[in-house]
C-alpha cells in the first residue's frame, strides 16, 4: 500500500534533517504504528504521508503511484485524524460533520451513526466549543472517517480520552481495519500500539531503528521464564520457572499440586522495555 | 458542489462571529449620516463610505478570519479533504464580495442614492472588495498573529489609498494610475461625475489586471506557506 525509500526531510532552511533516512512499506489491511517520543519525526512522517509536506527527498508510493504527482483526487480515498482536533468551534458536532462531507465526491457516511459510535450522539447539535477534549477527539476521529476511507492516518488517536472512551476507540479501529481498511497511526502511548498495531516502527531522532510485531518483540527481548506466586500457609512466595520442558518441571508441578497458586506471568519484556533497550531513550 | 460548500461555510462562519451584526449597524449609521447630509455631499460621502469601508472590510476581516481558522487548525484539516486551494481561496473572496455588496446595497437603497452609469459603479464596487480581501489574503497567508497581520496590512492599506488624494483636489501625480485604488475611486464615483469613456475602460483594464496578478500571487502564497508549510 505505501513504500518509503530513503526519506529525508529539512523543516526550512534548516541544515539538520528531520528525518534522516527512513525506509518502511506498509501493507494493504494492516494497522502500522510509529512509536516514538515527542519531536521524533512521526508527525512529520505522517505530514509527508498525507502529502501536506511536499519538499521531501526520497521517494513515497501509495498504491503504486508516487506521492508527488496525486492530485486532490487522492484526498477522496484517506482519512485523516491530527493530534490537534481540528474543528469548527461554533458550529456544532452535526454541522461539522456535514460541512466536511460535501467535499466528497463519492458516498459518504451518515454522520449521526459516526457520532453514535462514539458515542456522542446526544451531543450531536451542541457547539463544539462546549465540547471536552476526549469529546473533540472523538468527533475528528469521526471526521477522519466521513468519506469511508481506505487509507486513514490517525496521529495520536487516543490522546485525552478516559478509560471507557479509549477501549471504545481501540475497538473502533479494530472494527475500520476488520473491513479491510489499512491504518497508519502515531504515537507515544505504548499501550495503544501494543494493543492495536500489526506492526510497529521506532522512530527516534528522524531514524528508524526497527520495524517488527509488538508480540514478536515482547517475546525476542523477553526472558523464558514463570513467575509464579503463591501462598505457603500465611507467607506468600515466589518462584521462577524456565518454560522450556515446562510440563516436566518437579518445582512446578510440586507448586500446583500442594498450594493455592494466585498469580503466574510469563516474563516476555513489555514494548516500552523493547524501545528503551534498542533505542536508548524513553517514550516520555 | 465543493465551491457552494465553501461559501456557504465562511458566510456561516461571518455571521457566528459577529460579522453581519457588526456591518448592520454600521450599515444603518451610514444611511442616517447619508439622510442628513445636504444633497451635493450625498454622492461623495457614498464613495467615501464605499472606498474605505464596504468594499475594503475584506481586506481589514481576511486576517482575523484566516487566522481564526489556523486557530482551531481548519486550514490543515480543510487541505486533507478533496477541497482545491483555488476552491477554498474564492470561498473566501466571494463571501465578502456578497456582504460587501449586500452592505453597499442597502445603504444606497436607505440613502436613496442612485444614477446613471450604474453598471460601471456596480463593476468598480465589485472588482474593489475582490482586490481588497486578495491584499488581505496575500498578508494573512503568512502572518502568525492578529497584530503582525493589522501592522502589514496597514501599512500597505495606506500605500494603496494614496490616490484618496488626488479625489480630494489636495494632490495628484500620474503614478496614480498604477495604484489599483485609483480606478476604484474613479469608478465609485461615476455615479455623480461625468467621467470619458477612456477614463472608465482605463479603470476597469486596471482593476482586471490587478485581480489576476494579486489571484496569482496568492494563490502562489497560500500554497507555500498554507497549504505546503515547511
Amino acid at each position: 500500500m505505501i513504500h518509503v525509500n530513503d526519506l529525508h526531510f529539512a523543516y526550512g532552511s534548516n541544515a539538520h534533517d528531520t528525518l534522516k533516512g527512513l525506509n518502511f512499506n506498509i501493507d494493504p489491511g494492516e494497522i502500522f504504528g510509529f512509536l516514538g517520543p515527542s519531536g521524533a519525526g512521526k508527525s512529520t512522517t505522517q505530514k509527508i504521508l498525507i502529502g501536506v509536506l511536499k519538499s521531501y527527498r526520497g521517494s513515497v508510493k501509495v498504491n503504486g503511484l508516487d506521492l508527488k504527482q496525486l492530485n486532490s483526487e487522492f484526498y477522496e480515498s484517506i482519512g485523516v485524524a491530527f493530534e490537534t482536533p481540528n474543528l469548527y468551534s461554533k458550529f456544532s458536532a452535526l454541522e461539522n460533520l456535514e460541512f466536511f462531507a460535501q467535499f466528497y465526491g463519492g458516498k459518504t457516511r451518515n454522520p449521526l451513526e459516526l457520532l453514535a459510535a462514539v458515542g456522542l450522539d446526544d451531543a450531536a447539535k451542541t457547539r463544539v466549543s462546549d465540547f471536552s477534549k476526549g469529546m473533540k477527539v472523538r468527533l475528528n476521529f469521526c471526521r477522519s472517517l466521513l468519506n469511508n476511507p481506505q487509507l486513514l492516518f490517525l496521529d495520536e488517536p487516543t490522546a485525552g480520552l478516559d478509560p471507557v472512551n479509549l477501549r471504545r476507540m481501540e475497538a473502533l479501529i479494530l472494527a475500520e481495519k476488520e473491513q479491510g481498511k489499512t491504518i497508519c497511526i502515531t504515537t507515544h502511548d505504548m499501550h495503544v500500539a501494543d494493543t492495536l498495531c500489526d506492526r510497529v516502527a521506532f522512530i527516534v531522532d528522524g531514524e528508524v531503528s526497527l520495524i517488527d510485531s509488538p508480540r514478536d518483540l515482547k517475546l525476542q527481548h523477553g526472558e523464558r521464564f514463570v513467575d509464579i506466586e503463591y501462598r505457603d500457609g500465611d507467607s506468600l512466595k515466589t518462584s521462577s520457572i524456565a518454560m522450556d520442558k515446562l510440563g516436566k518441571n518437579d518445582n512446578l508441578q510440586r507448586i500446583l499440586a500442594k498450594h493455592y497458586v494466585e498469580t503466574m506471568h510469563s516474563r516476555e519484556a513489555s514494548l516500552e522495555d523493547v524501545f528503551v533497550k534498542t533505542t536508548g531513550r524513553s517514550l516520555q | 458542489m465543493r465551491l457552494l460548500a465553501a461559501i456557504d461555510r465562511d458566510i456561516r462562519f461571518q455571521f457566528r462571529h459577529g460579522f453581519y451584526y457588526a456591518y448592520l449597524v454600521l450599515t444603518v449609521l451610514y444611511i442616517i449620516t447619508l439622510r442628513l447630509l445636504p444633497e451635493n455631499l450625498v454622492h461623495p460621502a457614498l464613495t467615501l463610505i464605499l472606498f474605505t469601508d464596504i468594499c475594503a472590510l475584506g481586506f481589514f476581516f481576511i486576517g482575523a478570519i484566516v487566522l481564526l481558522e489556523r486557530g482551531q487548525n481548519l486550514t490543515q484539516s480543510l487541505f486533507v479533504t478533496p477541497l482545491r486551494l483555488h476552491e477554498y481561496l474564492l470561498a473566501k473572496i466571494l463571501s465578502f464580495l456578497f456582504l460587501s455588496l449586500l452592505s453597499a446595497f442597502l445603504i444606497m437603497l436607505g440613502g436613496s442614492v442612485g444614477g446613471q452609469d450604474l453598471l460601471w459603479f456596480i463593476f468598480g464596487a465589485t472588482m474593489s472588495a475582490l482586490i481588497y480581501t486578495l491584499f488581505g489574503l496575500v498578508f494573512a497567508a503568512r502572518a502568525q498573529h492578529v497584530n503582525d497581520y493589522f501592522v502589514k496590512a496597514l501599512g500597505v492599506g495606506l500605500l494603496i489609498s494614496l490616490p484618496i488624494f488626488a479625489y480630494l483636489r489636495l494632490f495628484d501625480t500620474p503614478l496614480f494610475h498604477v495604484f489599483p485604488t485609483r480606478a476604484t475611486l474613479i469608478l465609485l464615483d461615476v455615479l455623480s461625475t461625468d467621467y470619458t469613456i477612456s477614463d472608465k475602460i482605463f479603470s476597469v483594464a486596471s482593476l482586471l489586471i490587478w485581480f489576476i496578478v494579486l489571484s496569482r500571487f496568492t494563490y502562489k502564497r497560500f500554497d507555500r506557506y498554507v497549504r505546503h508549510p515547511a
